[in-house]
């Protein structure tokens, strides 16, 4: 899946650390979901998009779309 | 060994897997124990004869530390986050499948004489297992670099 989890990030200007700790994640899994190489648990991606305050689909899309 | 637990806070020290620096320290000890304590087992019955009861006793011994480690490593898997929990997976699952092949194939190469026949016991299963068990978590992470 494509994300916007960079952009996001960036707009805060958390690193991924900084984001890492906010989620309760590892930074290695905010990494991989940047670099698209690990879509999150629906959880996660939840928690995710609580913290930005936007809906799941706002940054979460399929490779298609 | 993953569930679905909610992933706890990582330690600010490290978040390379979710777990603070000492998360290893413990199931380390504990497998430390158990290996010495098997590795004394085997070195009593080669010196000594003991009675029936006692050579029991000494025989299940390493099963204390050994249930620690398991129980450590438990409870370490079901305190990281998830892709760590998914990497575990894929390591712990290409350990065992390689372990086995690996086993087949020494054994193989013993029986054809090609290599010296070499009583491998617990000590280099657990061996190759953990070995191939960090080979499996090296080849998992590199995947989702």
């Amino acid at each position: 899946m494509k994300n916007r989890l960079r952009e996001l990030r960036a707009g805060h200007a958390w690193s991924q650390g900084d984001l890492a700790e906010k989620l309760g994640v590892s930074r290695q899994t905010v990494n991989a979901i940047e670099t698209e190489k690990y879509d999150p648990s629906l959880p996660l991606a939840l928690k995710i998009a609580r913290l930005f305050k936007q809906s799941v689909e706002e940054i979460f899309s399929s490779r298609g779309d | 060994m993953n569930s679905s637990v909610p992933s706890v806070s990582p330690d600010a020290s490290n978040s390379s897997c979710g777990l603070g620096r000492r998360a290893w320290l413990p199931p380390t000890l504990w497998g430390v124990g158990a290996g010495l304590t098997a590795g004394a087992a085997t070195m009593v019955f080669a010196m000594t004869r003991l009675p029936l009861a006692v050579r029991l006793l000494v025989a299940v011994l390493p099963l204390i530390p050994s249930l620690g480690y398991i129980g450590c490593i438990v409870s370490m898997l079901r305190r990281v986050d998830e892709l760590q929990r998914r990497i575990q997976l894929e390591a712990i699952g290409f350990a065992f499948a390689a372990t086995v092949i690996v086993v087949m194939l020494v054994d193989l190469l013993q029986q054809a004489r090609i290599t010296p026949s070499i009583h491998w016991g617990w000590s280099g299963l657990w061996a190759a297992m953990a070995v191939l068990w960090g080979l499996g978590n090296v080849i998992a992470s590199r995947r989702y670099r």
